[in-house]
């Protein structure tokens, strides 16, 4: 009989809790804004964190109320995300809310649509980078000897050869720089460093003072950084 | 004792004297886990209040039904469903009526389900027999008892943040530390009252 009687008490509570549950979810249900789901699509959706949130959807939701700029997702500006968010950002409520629907608010066949409709340009197909090799990075390592512009410049850069600015390592990088053959906005992961700034920097010196700073620091990458500051 | 007087003793020994995390030692996690900013500390004590009130209500009836049907046995696991409901359901309604809240409490607020505090409580309540208006009380007072535990504990590890400690003493083994002397310290209610 308890056997019983125990089965039918639990039986029926955990119905009722199970349906006043189901109940409570229906009717305090969250509408989601269209908008954030769209930038959510729009995101490599890999949750890097690189972004300074804990994941895509809370770097769409910031995105979404204006708090980030649309570079600010760093493994999709190679792959056109700021463009695609900006497309997003130009469409005007009423038409994602046009989109949201027509599409069954599903949002990756929204942001299809929506993409086909702002005509916003093709996602360019992003060049692999190629991780140098050590002996490569080696070389170039050498060569900055007897050039004290481009020493300088590589104690500037991040010095993690990631090889993401098509150079093998920051060496042979910080050489082209020193020649102005490249950009230092082409340093991906410098963007965050301030890079381009601490390079305009060490161009508007004169050979004594970068002679000066590379005898103070001796070279160090670490102490060079800590000398340029911010 | 007049009614008001009881009503008052037991809430006193609940906030104070049988302080659920200081005296009986219950609900540890969170007091170690949500303690490191006030704010935090305020906002999970908030919750904690609210889930305690409202299963101790619930539970308190459920038991005369329990009693009823002669299965007092089932308390523990009829107590615990009755907890994770309450606490799924403050969390549905958190996210609609206020988003500020229900991200800055984050995954403490599921965790609730898990406070042994909580069961703790609505399980003393069926023990010491309280009456539906006792229990209340004695669940208000130990909801504040442990906000009043929380809070304290969490300006002091902010303080700690700036003093100079032994590397090896650093994070939780001072948090350890300074629990057992506020636990020391609340010793001092002992005897305040007795019911």
């Amino acid at each position: 009989m308890i056997i019983v009687y125990s089965t039918i008490l639990l039986g029926i509570l955990g119905l009722t809790s199970g349906l006043f549950l189901a109940f409570a979810a229906s009717k305090f249900a969250v509408k989601e804004d269209p908008r954030v789901k769209l930038v959510e699509a729009a995101l490599p959706g890999i949750n890097c964190g690189a972004c300074g949130f804990p994941g895509c959807s809370g770097f769409a939701k910031a995105y979404a109320d204006g708090k980030v700029p649309k570079e600010g997702c760093i493994p999709g500006r190679r792959s056109g995300v700021p463009e695609k968010l900006e497309a997003i950002t130009k469409t005007s409520q009423e038409k994602i809310l046009a989109i949201w629907k027509e599409s069954g608010e599903d949002a990756e066949k929204a942001l299809q649509k929506l993409l086909s409709a702002t005509g916003a340009p093709p996602k360019p197909v992003p060049k692999k980078p190629v991780r140098p090799s050590p002996d490569e990075v080696a070389k170039y390592k050498g060569m900055l000897k007897d050039n004290e512009l481009a020493s300088l410049i590589y104690g500037a850069l991040p010095n993690i050869d990631c090889g993401l600015c098509g150079h093998p390592g920051c060496a042979a990088f910080a050489l082209k720089l020193a020649a102005s053959e490249e950009k230092p906005e082409k340093c991906v992961p410098g963007m965050r460093q301030n890079v381009p700034e601490k390079v305009a920097k060490i161009k508007k010196m004169s050979s004594n003072e970068i002679k000066k700073m590379l005898e103070e620091t001796a070279g160090d990458p670490k102490k060079i950084k800590e000398k340029l500051g911010g | 004792m007049s009614v008001g007087t009881r009503l008052f003793f037991i809430f006193l020994s609940a906030l104070l004297v049988n302080n659920f995390v200081l005296s009986r030692f219950l609900g540890i996690c969170p007091f170690l886990g949500v303690s490191k900013k006030v704010d935090t500390a305020v906002g999970m004590s908030l919750a904690v209040i609210f889930v305690m009130v409202m299963a101790s209500i619930i539970t308190w009836l459920l038991n005369l039904l329990l009693v009823a049907m002669g299965l007092p046995f089932l308390t523990t696991i009829v107590f615990i469903l009755i907890i994770a409901v309450l606490v799924q359901f403050v969390e549905i309604v958190l996210k609609k009526t206020s988003p500020g809240l229900y991200e800055a409490l984050g995954i403490f607020l599921p965790l609730i389900t898990t406070n042994c505090a909580i069961l703790g409580l609505a399980l003393l309540n069926v023990q010491q027999e309280f009456s539906l208006i006792e229990t209340i009380v004695h669940a208000a007072g130990a909801g504040l008892g442990f906000g009043l535990a929380l809070v304290i504990f969490s300006t002091i590890r902010e303080k700690m943040e700036l003093y100079e400690i032994p590397e090896s003493f650093k994070g939780t083994a001072s948090a350890l530390v300074s629990a057992g002397l506020l636990s020391m310290a609340f010793m001092g209610f002992q005897g305040l009252v007795k019911l």
